[in-house]
């Protein structure tokens, strides 16, 4: 059995690792609360975002936003968070980021736009090529601070330097549930919109049916579009592209928080359970300890007594 | 018409709407039930929607999108 001042010790010593957990456990409840609503909130306007983005892409036909051309270079755009803890999450991006990889660059060169450390000391390790690196959108994030990371992705496909932009991010289910997603972003079309707007619209609830309310060929309506057709694209595109990065990031924001939760919530309930089993092997042990002294202390009398 | 008003905060206004004025690039506009279908991008100023049960909403924008469909749906997208 293990001495008594050794179990105290490590008694001690889970209740603090549980005493942390325990407020990270907190502290990220909190956050997952905040972080849900936004990402919540934004669906909606997401979801009517790539309806509209939709129907722009098939009433415009061939624009570049909308051509694939050959490809010389693959963007691929990886996010996760900055801070581990967060259970299998980090793990669940990067596992599907080198699977991507590998199968992409196969085909053709391959950048990393990272999003979060992680995916940045990952991008290192591996060496692949950096195109950017972009943290501290862990928490509440605004429109303002994505947009830049959405002008580089879209600079970069209008000055050809890459040819064709996937992403790589978790969509938000529940508390429980979390989805990697791979999409393509860029050149974009009416089906992968399709498919993402299906991949979005949750299951139940009052924006259930506007995945099925679909494929209505828009194509048959006479749109007015002004002010002409080729400025309303080149609006529409770049800031639809930008509110779907936002919304990505939002979406892996809201399950950042809730993996951590939930790790932190295992974490603490392990830590419990392993401090109530090691106060019993304490107790055990300084038991058996007292028990020993008092079978000493008699057996000394009754030598002392025989002598 | 079916209007809905969204922006990143939320839903700002839903409802049946018996018009919506707005500033775009090209002007004023205003639309009325069954507006011919169209899409334009909207510049700062002030969307005013006026419900059918009386009630008016004014919202400042600094841009945003207004689509209407040909089945009598206006979907307005400001920031």
């Amino acid at each position: 059995m293990e001495s008594l001042q050794g179990l105290k010790t490590r008694k001690a010593a889970v209740k603090n690792v549980g005493t942390i957990t325990k407020a990270m456990e907190v502290v990220s409840a909190t956050k997952m609360r905040k972080s849900q609503e936004v990402a919540l909130r934004t669906r909606p306007y997401a979801i009517e975002a790539l309806r509209l983005l939709r129907k722009v892409a098939k009433l415009a036909g061939e624009t570049p936003w909308t051509t694939a051309r050959p490809v010389k270079k693959t963007l691929i755009v990886v996010m996760a968070s900055d801070r581990g803890l967060t259970g299998a999450f980090n793990a669940q991006v990067l596992r599907a980021a080198e699977i991507l990889i590998n199968t992409e660059s196969a085909k053709s060169p391959v950048a990393i736009l990272a999003i979060g450390k992680k995916v940045e000391r990952y991008a290192q390790m591996r060496g692949l090529e950096l195109a950017g690196s972009f943290s501290g959108f862990g928490d509440i994030v605004t429109f303002d601070e994505v947009a830049h990371v959405a002008d580089i992705i879209v600079r970069g496909f209008a000055t050809c330097e890459w040819d064709r932009v996937l992403t790589i991010s978790t969509h938000f289910r529940t508390t429980l549930k979390q989805e990697v997603l791979v999409r393509e972003l860029l050149p974009t079309n009416f089906e992968k919109l399709e498919e993402t707007i299906r991949e979005i619209t949750p299951e139940r609830g009052r924006y259930a049916q506007i995945a099925k309310d679909t494929v209505r060929d828009i194509a048959d309506i006479a749109y007015i579009l002004e002010p002409s057709p080729q400025v309303l694209f080149d609006t529409l595109m770049p800031y639809l592209l930008r509110m779907q990065v936002y919304h990505l990031v939002l979406e892996a924001n809201a399950s950042e928080h809730s993996a951590r939760r939930v790790a932190m919530k295992t974490a603490s309930d392990n830590a419990d359970d392993l401090a109530s089993a090691l106060t019993l092997s304490y107790n055990k042990a300084r038991q058996a300890a007292i028990t020993k002294e008092i079978i000493e202390i008699t057996g000394t009398q009754n030598a002392l007594e025989n002598a | 018409m079916r209007c809905k008003v969204l922006s990143l905060h939320g839903v700002e206004f839903e409802g049946d709407t018996k018009s919506l004025g707005a500033k775009s690039v090209s002007g004023e506009i205003t639309v009325l039930d069954h507006h011919h279908p169209i899409m334009t991008v909207l510049v700062r100023g002030t969307v005013t929607a006026e419900g059918t049960s009386g009630i008016r909403k004014e919202i400042e924008i600094e841009s945003g999108f207004l689509e209407m469909d040909d089945q009598n749906n206006l979907t307005v997208l400001i920031n």
